[in-house]
């Protein structure tokens, strides 16, 4: 194995500083890969090198395998950072990586594949006793699906089994709204995907996102790092996550991340992932979602309450190191909470608000961290992703975590672009926020609707 | 890092390194000249006059003053930009043939083989004047003018970023 003393940086915006500093904090020499747009970038400043890899649209550059492996080569670098998004969860990339002489810092390409594809995750899961949401096989006959609906219970989803897009969806309440819904969603999947088979998905009325952070090395060493709820999402992109998980009973939440582990065992992972499930809130129960095989947008929170850099573990582990810390020595101190702070308009459906932020005026204070590229005078280009910084801050406990984010957000003022920022005040400022009765459907089934009823 | 010890030889020498090792030999009056060589790079110092410069060691230094600034990628940013400026300062206008794509330079069609172009010569627009290879998939760069090639200031065999200067070419009107 070759020493690890630089690393090529193949992300952009926020991450890409956050790698860099992990890097700095351990010694190591950056070389960051940027597209046209991104030469004046805070990464490129705080890197050791920058060099231009392609035109701002990121198929010509962000996600150009071989242009980024060319470039980690040409400009000596011993490892490669993928980051999120883009190129970090294609096995394609780990292996031209590997076959390069270059360190993938991420799991192996074989653990990318089993998890990465979602059909695979789930007969994994299954193989080995970890629960996934109850449902059926495609079915053809209406008695096949009178005896799946038995076996699942009502409420549950009526599914087109070449469907998607939620096409030929029916929730189905009780045994007398099977036939109608059946007859209808069979002659709806009929007429879009040309075949009339359904299957059955069990309905989790109220539903909470939660994922276990786990980090593991090629020593054996893998941990869990709890949980982190994730339920404030809209169109399934979260905007509000926190650690720990503010009612899941100690009980289920060891389950969980027993379940966490060994699937993460199953496959031999390293480095870090996040094993997601949906938590019914009714039943106390979980289910197994998918693993996301990279280093996650919401790791800060986890990091806050562990005191544990899970970036610098990444890349302690990709020099062959063992991990820094055992299982015994985690301890969850205090509540982390983590806005997303996006260049979308809130008022406005949400719409990208790329431009010029005329005015940058972030919060500070010991208990607050701001994970971003963007300062006074960026240009926020409408190439990628609008995301322009993590506002993340830590409590005692979640009342005072709660309080330490609103007060944060009231002081935080951008200007030249419309940020998230008022949607978060106003969601932290909820009362259904304030007592944890936030399911995955709260911001567009109750919050986004109630605001359109004050308008 | 258990294989260490098997792969001592293998140590990479960076741009932090290289500052360092002159800064001590800065630091050293009676220091007259040092030569360092590590598997293929060889770093060769000696003073002359009282001042540091590195005559032998281009790919890693171009001037004393970058070093001294301690920041090896500014350095090469105004390497970049001298050479730019050079062709500039002919008082002609001379147009940059640029790297349309990040890649390895090579300014032959193989190895032992004459290069595309070499100063003083003619090229039309679609005459290539160097390879970029990208993992082994080489693409012809052409001249995109029609001139006379004044300057080659990309190196042969060396990492062109995308947008990077290969050569400069004084146009003109028809060569035919």
């Amino acid at each position: 194995m070759t020493v690890l003393k630089r690393v090529f940086v193949a992300n952009r915006g926020e991450v890409a500083v956050r790698i860099i500093r992990a890097c700095k904090a351990l010694g190591l020499e950056t070389v960051i890969g940027v597209s046209e747009a991104d030469r004046e970038s805070l990464g490129a400043r705080l890197a050791d090198r920058a060099i231009c890899i392609g035109p701002a649209p990121a198929s010509e550059s962000y996600l150009r395998a071989e242009i980024l492996i060319t470039a980690a080569r040409g400009t000596g670098c011993q490892a490669v950072h993928p980051g999120y998004g883009f190129l970090s969860e294609r096995p394609h990339f780990q292996r031209l990586c590997t076959e390069s002489g270059l360190t993938f810092v991420g799991p192996s390409a074989e653990a990318i594949e089993a998890m990465g594809n979602k059909l695979s995750a789930i007969r994994i899961a299954k193989r080995i006793g970890v629960p996934t949401v109850p449902g059926s096989a495609a079915l053809d006959s209406e008695s096949d699906v009178q005896a799946a609906a038995s076996a699942i219970g009502y409420p549950f989803l009526l599914k087109a089994s070449a469907g998607g897009g939620g096409r030929g969806m029916r929730i189905v309440g009780s045994p007398n709204e099977l036939a109608p819904a059946l007859a209808s969603a069979r002659a709806e999947a009929q007429a879009a995907f040309g075949d009339p088979t359904v299957f059955l998905e069990k309905f989790i009325k109220r539903a909470k996102h939660v994922e276990i952070q786990v980090l593991g090395d090629l020593h054996g060493g893998l941990i869990q790092l709890a949980e982190r709820d994730c339920s404030v999402q809209r169109r399934h992109q979260k905007l509000i996550e926190e650690a720990p998980c503010p009612l899941i009973e100690p009980a289920v939440r060891t389950q969980m991340a027993e379940a966490a582990l060994a699937l993460a065992h199953e496959v031999g992972y390293s480095s870090a992932g996040t094993v997601e499930f949906v938590y019914d809130m009714d039943a106390g129960r979980f289910y197994f979602l998918e693993m996301n095989t990279r280093l996650q947008v919401e790791h800060p929170v986890t990091e806050m309450i562990t005191g544990i850099d899970i970036v610098q573990e990444q890349l302690r582990v990709a020099a062959g190191e063992r991990l820094s810390v055992r299982q015994d020595e985690v301890a969850i101190r205090g509540h982390a909470i983590e806005c997303r702070i996006n260049a979308e308009d809130p008022a406005n459906a949400f719409a990208p608000s790329p431009g010029r932020v005329t005015r940058w005026a972030p919060p500070v204070g010991a208990n607050v961290r701001l994970d971003t590229h963007c300062a006074q005078g960026y240009f926020v280009p409408p190439f990628y992703d609008s995301m322009i910084g993590k506002l993340v801050v830590r409590g005692d406990s979640r009342a005072q975590a709660t309080e330490r984010m609103a007060a944060a957000l009231a002081g935080f003022v951008v200007e030249g672009v419309k940020t998230t920022i008022p949607f978060h005040r106003e969601v932290l400022g909820h009362k259904d926020f304030r007592e944890a009765r936030i399911t995955t459907r709260w911001v567009e089934g109750d919050f986004l609707r109630g605001q359109a009823r004050a308008a | 890092m258990s294989e260490q010890n098997v792969q001592e030889l293998a140590y990479f020498l960076t741009y932090r390194d290289v500052v360092e090792i002159l800064r001590l030999v800065n630091e050293s009056p009676h220091l007259v000249a040092l030569e360092l060589q590590l598997g293929d790079l060889k770093v060769n110092v000696s003073r002359a006059a009282g001042e540091l410069t590195a005559p032998t060691a281009p790919t890693v230094f171009g001037s004393p003053s970058a070093v001294a600034a301690e920041s090896v990628r500014i350095e090469e940013e105004q390497c970049e930009e001298n050479e730019v400026a050079a062709g500039v300062q002919t008082g002609s206008e001379l147009v940059a043939v640029r790297a349309p794509m990040l890649g390895t330079f090579y300014r032959a069609p193989g190895p032992g083989e004459p290069p595309y172009v070499e100063p003083g010569e003619l090229v039309e627009a679609d005459d290539p004047i160097g390879l970029i290879d990208v993992m082994k998939l080489f693409s012809q760069i052409p001249a995109g003018v029609a001139g006379r090639v004044v300057e080659i200031v990309a190196q042969n065999g060396a990492l062109v970023e995308h947008g990077q200067p290969l050569v400069l070419i004084e146009p003109l009107p028809d060569t035919e």
